[in-house]
């Protein structure tokens, strides 16, 4: 109960830094999610349609990413992005770019699998009639992943569930620096580390309803149309 | 050369022939009833036609066009009807938005044509069996094709619902369009058709007037299924 | 286009709070743990408008950060690796800060009876005649480097079961060492303002062998051309200033100080340090 009354007092006060810190979570979690979804929402479902070369290997490929511990992406990322790395003269190593970088990485399969998941059945269905239609690639890429939406978006929710629970990428690239790349996961880790444990699990806590929050949105937007939805 | 025209056409799936070396020309008017048992090849002829599949050998082609160059100015109505996810509205919306030709006008009348104003909004989905024929009819005609083929447009429907259908055929055939009709209701096909093309086991048999098919078949394949035998 | 809509008005209301004048330090947890920075950074922030951005992980980590290029100044605690970062050329001007010390913690009951005894080998070698459970760092860290050392003093090569090396920070190692009642080397500052206790105690402290020296280090522009060593340097020269040093020497947590400044023994700071540390 204490620690509930924590995490209210937390929220209530309103404190500015974490209201900064949670900011930035969303931010860099949602921008990352946004990026991923527009690269891997059109490949999945390109997969999920067509036959070319390399398309099995590319399956079993983008699977097995989804295993991909957090931390061997941002070590991964850390070292494409270190001044001695070969994106180094960029600067953007200690940065929530290099956040959202590592994110999308990780976010990428997620989608890009359940995508093809949620493709695959109703392409089986519109085939034929898509096909009698000369249907454009475009046009047919757009038919079945709008028609698909819902799936799709419980995949990209998927992703951007883990983008915003994920601590091990974004501290080794962000460094968890205070008020520039600090966000709720590696505040928690800090505080844990620190042996706040309380303030830690209030922080998860609010992390939680956050993430709750946001799903009830976007299921709520989600939710127009679904009646379309209803399967034979 | 005007009308549909097929020179040697063969059809295999994994090196298994699933139509063998059919040729025929057919004036493009009128009705032909495609006839024939269960796994004749009846819904793939009515696929190779219509140019949404091609074959392996030989050709089909449209007044001298081969047929998959076609397609746009032909309707298909597949056997299980297929429907997007969508509402009814946006069913027959659909064909007329991907050519970039929407016309509030068109729809409402078909959704007129095929008794389905009341339910334009519904899901399409959720349409029975009958209303999805209809629909699915009514979205293959609203690009106003040149052909319609229809593959057992008509089965499991109720006498109201085939009533209702045999009336948007003929509409569409008395406004100068042909039609290819695959179906099991042999009254149907009498009521119907003015040409029969009979198949069995992907041979092409008999492709006579339809009249004459009915009143003395050639073959004894032909005669065994008219009797249902076959 | 409804999802990408929700998605673009969730992300915009949260703007980038960037400074554009800001230097990236890399330094140790146990500076950053304390509170240290959050306590000087926005008073040499306030006077020359530089923000400092902290990266705070293992001096060993540190190190290799900087040796990348990734960080303008260092601000670690192990002399040796210091001396190694400056003699390969990585680093330059060197300068004392200040200091604290290491003590070593243990369960409140001391089953290796370390109360009383003063030097720091010593402590270790009851720790080991008793088999009681030490939690050693295992990360590379300033801390554990010196754990090491100590152990060598000692003569003994810690292994066994009682002998755990996590391969974790200052604070996972507190956190283990209260829940399975061990011993464990820590630096003074996080102990502190360490909040899990439970029922952990400073039990030895005070011996020269345990001085723990911070050392400010930047990196060397003629090695990364990127390095923004004038800012770098401001920061350098204000943290060794009579201000700098005065700031933090008067850092306290729960009213004891932390930290003793001693770049200048002519400001003769020192006298205001609590331990008895040389
Ligand atoms: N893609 C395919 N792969 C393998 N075999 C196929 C394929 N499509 C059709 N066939 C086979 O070809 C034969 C003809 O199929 P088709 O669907 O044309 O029959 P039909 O005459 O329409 O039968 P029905 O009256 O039951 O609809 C069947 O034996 C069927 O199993
Ligand atoms: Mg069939």
């Amino acid at each position: 109960m204490t620690i509930l009354g924590q995490a209210a007092e937390l929220v209530v006060s309103a404190d500015a830094e974490l209201i900064g810190i949670v900011g930035l979570s969303l931010r860099v979690s949602l921008t990352a999610t946004l990026i991923a979804s527009l690269l891997a929402i059109p490949l999945g479902a390109a997969l999920a349609i067509w036959q070319f070369p390399f398309r099995q290997i590319l399956i079993v490929i983008s699977t097995s990413l989804m295993a991909l511990p957090p931390v061997v992406v941002g070590l991964i990322i850390y070292l494409l992005l270190s001044r001695v790395g070969p994106l180094g003269h960029y600067g953007i190593l200690f940065t929530p770019t290099a956040m959202i970088i590592a994110q999308s990485v990780l976010i990428f399969p997620i989608v890009l699998a359940l995508t093809r998941e949620a493709i695959l059945p109703l392409n089986r269905d519109y085939k034929n009639l898509l096909d009698a239609w000369d249907v454009s690639p475009v046009q047919r890429l757009k038919t079945l992943i709008w028609d698909a939406r819902f799936a799709v978006v419980t995949g990209l929710l998927a992703g951007f569930g883990r983008a915003l629970a994920e601590v091990g990428a974004v501290i080794i690239v962000g460094g968890n620096i205070a008020g520039f790349t600090r966000v709720m996961t590696t505040t928690i880790a800090l505080e844990t580390s620190k042996g706040n444990l309380q303030l830690a699990l209030a922080l998860g806590i609010i992390l939680l309803s956050i993430a709750v929050l946001i799903n009830a949105v976007i299921h709520w937007i989600g939710s127009f149309g679904s009646k379309y939805q209803v399967t034979r | 050369m005007s009308g549909l025209k097929l020179t040697n056409l063969s059809y295999s799936v994994d090196g298994t022939e699933l139509l063998h070396d059919i040729s025929f020309t057919q004036a493009s008017v009128g009705i032909s009833a495609i006839l024939g048992p269960n796994g004749a090849g009846k819904s793939l002829l009515l696929s190779l036609i219509h140019g949404v599949i091609k074959p392996n050998m030989g050709r089909v082609t449209w007044d001298g066009i081969l047929a998959d160059k076609t397609k746009l100015s032909r309707g298909f109505v597949f056997q299980t009807p297929i429907v997007l996810r969508r509402s009814v509205r946006a069913n027959l919306a659909y064909p007329l938005k991907i050519n970039g030709q929407h016309s509030e006008t068109a729809i409402k009348a078909m959704l007129e044509l095929s008794h389905l104003t009341p339910l334009a909004k519904q899901p399409a989905a959720s349409l029975s069996g009958g209303e999805a024929q209809r629909m699915a009819i009514a979205r293959a005609l609203i690009t106003k094709p040149e052909v319609l083929l229809l593959d057992e447009p008509c089965s499991n429907l109720d006498p109201a619902s085939t009533k209702l259908i045999e009336a948007m055929i003929g509409q569409f055939v008395a406004k100068g369009g042909s039609v290819f009709i695959s179906t099991h209701d042999l009254a149907q096909a009498k009521r119907l058709a003015d040409t029969v093309l009979f198949i069995n086991a992907g041979q092409l048999l008999e492709h006579t007037a339809a009249r004459d098919f009915f009143d003395g078949p050639e073959t004894p394949q032909a005669q065994a299924y008219l009797n249902g035998d076959l | 286009m409804r999802f990408i809509l929700a998605f673009l008005i969730l992300i915009a209301p949260v703007s980038t709070y960037a400074e554009d004048r800001f230097i990236t330090l890399a330094s140790t947890t146990s500076t950053q743990n304390s509170g240290l920075y959050d306590y000087l950074l926005p008073i040499f922030t306030a006077k020359t408008g530089i923000g400092v951005r902290v990266i705070s992980v293992g001096t060993g980590q540190a190190i290799r950060i900087a040796q990348n290029g990734d960080a303008d100044v260092l601000l670690v605690h192990h002399r040796p690796s210091e001396d190694a970062f400056l003699a390969q050329g990585y680093g330059i001007e060197r300068r004392d800060v200040m200091y604290n010390d290491f003590v070593i913690i243990g369960p409140k009951d001391d089953p290796a009876k370390l109360a009383g005894i003063t030097r720091a080998s010593d402590g270790l070698k009851a720790i080991y005649d008793a088999q009681t459970l030490f939690i050693s760092r295992g990360d590379e860290s300033g801390t554990h480097k010196r754990e090491r050392a100590l152990w060598a003093d000692t003569g003994i090569v810690p292994t066994g079961d009682w002998y755990r090396e996590i391969g974790a920070g200052m604070g996972a190692a507190l956190n283990m060492a209260a829940s399975v009642e061990a011993y464990t080397l820590s630096d003074r500052g996080t102990w502190l303002s360490f909040g899990n206790k439970g029922d952990l105690a400073l039990l030895l402290s005070g011996d020269d062998a345990l001085f723990n020296p911070y050392g400010i280090i930047l990196v060397n522009p003629a090695k990364y051309p990127h390095v923004k060593i004038d800012m770098a340097r401001t920061f350098s020269d204000w943290m060794v200033s009579a201000e700098g040093q005065t700031a933090i020497g008067a850092f306290t947590l729960k009213k004891v100080q932390l930290f003793c400044p001693n770049a200048n023994p002519k400001l003769n700071l020192k006298t205001i340090c609590p331990t008895s540390v040389p």
